[in-house]
């Protein structure tokens, strides 16, 4: 049914559905890389499923599906972004439509990124993991857990950074290793 | 490994751990200046919000899920953010460690705990004839058993020093305090956030197939009657299996199952993450651990499971209040979780009932570490006009 804002009220097919689940993570990372703040980019991915959801009957099912819903994702960031306004502009216009037409024509690299990343976390000690998983908690701070571990937040920023490299190493090493299979 | 970073690298980690949205709109414009005219530095700037985005999805312990903050009604203004799972809490009658627990328990009775919480029907009893039943928040409880019944019920047990317990579903638990705590997980599940415990006397929770041995940590442990599971969040955990002596250490999110098999070796592995997607339309059995009457698919009917009745609660006078309802869950411990849950997760639910009825939809949820994350519930009045009814 259409309602008089345009929107399409009646269900999305299960293969719709299945998409926009699928596709989650990689349209987090892809707002993420352009809103640069993880609290806003879950705002953002939630916009963007309404629009998405709103807009299944205009979804071409003959075409790929992530970079339209990308394309989608990208509007709704870059709205974010203009209502937020902040007095000085860092990732101008241009840069962050680079960085999205990038993205959007490497789309299919996000998952076997992942898969991969998986493996390179068993490979990290229970230490590492333990202070991943702290990090990543939601609303954790390294000023905060700098605190709790009585060491100094740049410390603990330099050891964050080492786990971070080592497993953007690690994918790289699984990548081309399966590559070469 | 990249011992000494770039200026990139040193840029991009920088700007995720920003200590105040002023210095990490610093960081972005240094940032901004290199990312226009290089593309390798494009790329691997979206290498790493994959990876800082990643890291957040799937392996972030749950924060927000503190037991301490847990029971929470209104499930669909939760702040949780991401990952939750549905709990896997199944009630399977055990063979007590009652003679273990016993030999903790000194004479008298000083009360050792209190109920920091409740949702429905919780009881408490002891080895000498004590009882009380119905028992509600703030409730001060000597060494006994906690019993907590019907799939909706939860409690929340705070001791002295900090450590708090959480109970959910049909659940049972003897405790005791007198210097040293020790439990017996005679089933069900529980968690567990342990202040540090004095030198020498760990926490030791016993169940049929293994016993634990807690410093200090966060964990969720589930037992049934052939095997025990255990999930670290934080800290480290040493596990026995009973049934020949081995034990391992369980250090965070990480799991271990003990169970009745022998002679193996006692392992551990990480965590998993549930699917994102899950669906269950019972034409095939329903997971293990499920309750209700499974109804395969017959001359052209889908199958179905049909309610049965379970003990909600006891009323004031301390009769039986029962319900009829089907569950379904997967069995505790290891890839309990049926499904990752986001905020932005749907559920859709199927049913029909064979007369206008009051119906309860309840969602039990834990964090990735497997601890409690919450209880929720959706009511539905016998005279509402459901949307979608067929």
């Amino acid at each position: 049914m259409v309602m008089p804002d345009g929107s399409d009220t009646s269900l999305p097919s299960a293969d719709f559905i299945a998409h926009v689940t699928r596709a989650q993570r990689t349209l987090h990372t892809f707002i993420l890389s352009i809103v640069r703040n993880a609290e806003d980019a879950d705002d953002v991915l939630q916009e963007a499923n309404i629009v998405l959801w709103r807009k299944a009957a205009e979804y071409d099912s003959t075409r790929e599906f992530l970079p339209w819903a990308m394309r989608i994702a990208q509007w709704q960031a870059l709205a974010l972004m203009k209502k937020k306004s902040r007095t000085r502009v860092t990732f101008d216009d241009d840069l962050l439509a680079l960085i999205a037409e990038e993205a959007i024509a490497e789309s299919a690299e996000t998952d076997p990124r992942r898969v991969a990343l998986a493996g390179c976390m068993e490979k990290l000690t229970d230490g590492q993991r333990a202070l991943i998983a702290r990090r990543y908690e939601p609303g954790s701070s390294v000023n905060a857990l700098a605190g709790e571990r009585g060491i100094s937040p740049k410390a603990l920023s330099e050891t964050l950074r080492r786990i971070r490299q080592m497993l953007l190493t690690c994918i790289e090493r699984t990548l081309a290793q399966g590559a070469r299979a | 490994m990249n011992e000494r970073p770039d200026e990139l690298e040193r840029l991009l980690n920088a700007l995720v751990d920003a200590e105040s949205p002023e210095a990490a709109e610093e960081y972005e414009l240094q940032l901004a200046a290199i990312l226009r005219n290089d593309a390798s530095a494009r790329r691997r700037y979206r290498e790493f919000m994959g990876l800082h985005s990643a890291l957040m999805w799937d392996y972030a312990a749950a924060a927000t899920d503190r037991p301490e903050k847990a029971v929470v009604k209104d499930a669909w203004r939760s702040p949780w953010r991401r990952a939750l799972r549905w709990a896997a809490v199944i009630a399977v009658a055990g063979l007590a460690a009652t003679l273990f627990f016993a030999s903790g328990r000194k004479s008298g009775h000083p009360e050792v705990a209190r109920l920091e919480s409740v949702e429905g029907a919780v009881s408490w009893s002891n080895d000498t004839g004590g009882q009380r039943a119905g028992l509600s928040s703030g409730v001060r409880l000597a060494a006994g058993t906690l019993s907590v019944e019907g799939a909706s019920s939860s409690a929340q047990l705070r001791f002295e020093d900090g450590t708090v317990l959480t109970l959910t579903g049909d659940a049972e638990l003897g405790f005791s305090d007198d210097g040293q705590k020790r439990l017996a997980l005679r089933r069900g599940a529980f968690t567990g956030r342990v202040a540090h415990q004095p030198a020498g006397r760990p926490m030791v929770i016993r169940t049929n197939t293994a016993e634990i041995e807690v410093l200090g940590t966060v964990f969720a442990l589930a037992s049934e009657q052939n095997q025990t599971a255990l999930n670290v969040e934080s800290g480290n955990v040493r596990m026995r299996r009973l049934a020949d002596g081995r034990a391992v250490e369980v250090s965070a999110n990480r799991v271990a199952v003990a169970s009745l098999e022998v002679g193996t070796a006692m392992e551990t592995r990480l965590q998993s993450v549930p699917p994102g997607e899950w669906r269950c339309s019972f034409n095939e059995p329903p997971p293990p651990g499920s309750k209700g009457e499974w109804r395969p698919p017959f001359a052209g009917e889908r199958g179905r499971m049909q309610s049965l009745p379970f003990v909600a609660g006891h009323s004031a006078d301390g009769r039986l209040i029962v319900h009829h309802g089907v569950t379904v869950r997967a069995m505790p411990g290891l890839d309990s979780g049926l499904v990752t849950l986001s905020a932005r997760s749907v559920l859709h639910v199927r049913f029909r009932t064979e007369l206008r009825t009051g119906l309860k939809l309840f969602l039990s949820c834990e964090g990735p570490g497997g601890t409690f994350g919450g209880n929720f519930e959706l009511a539905i009045e016998p005279s509402a006009a459901l949307p979608d009814t067929d």
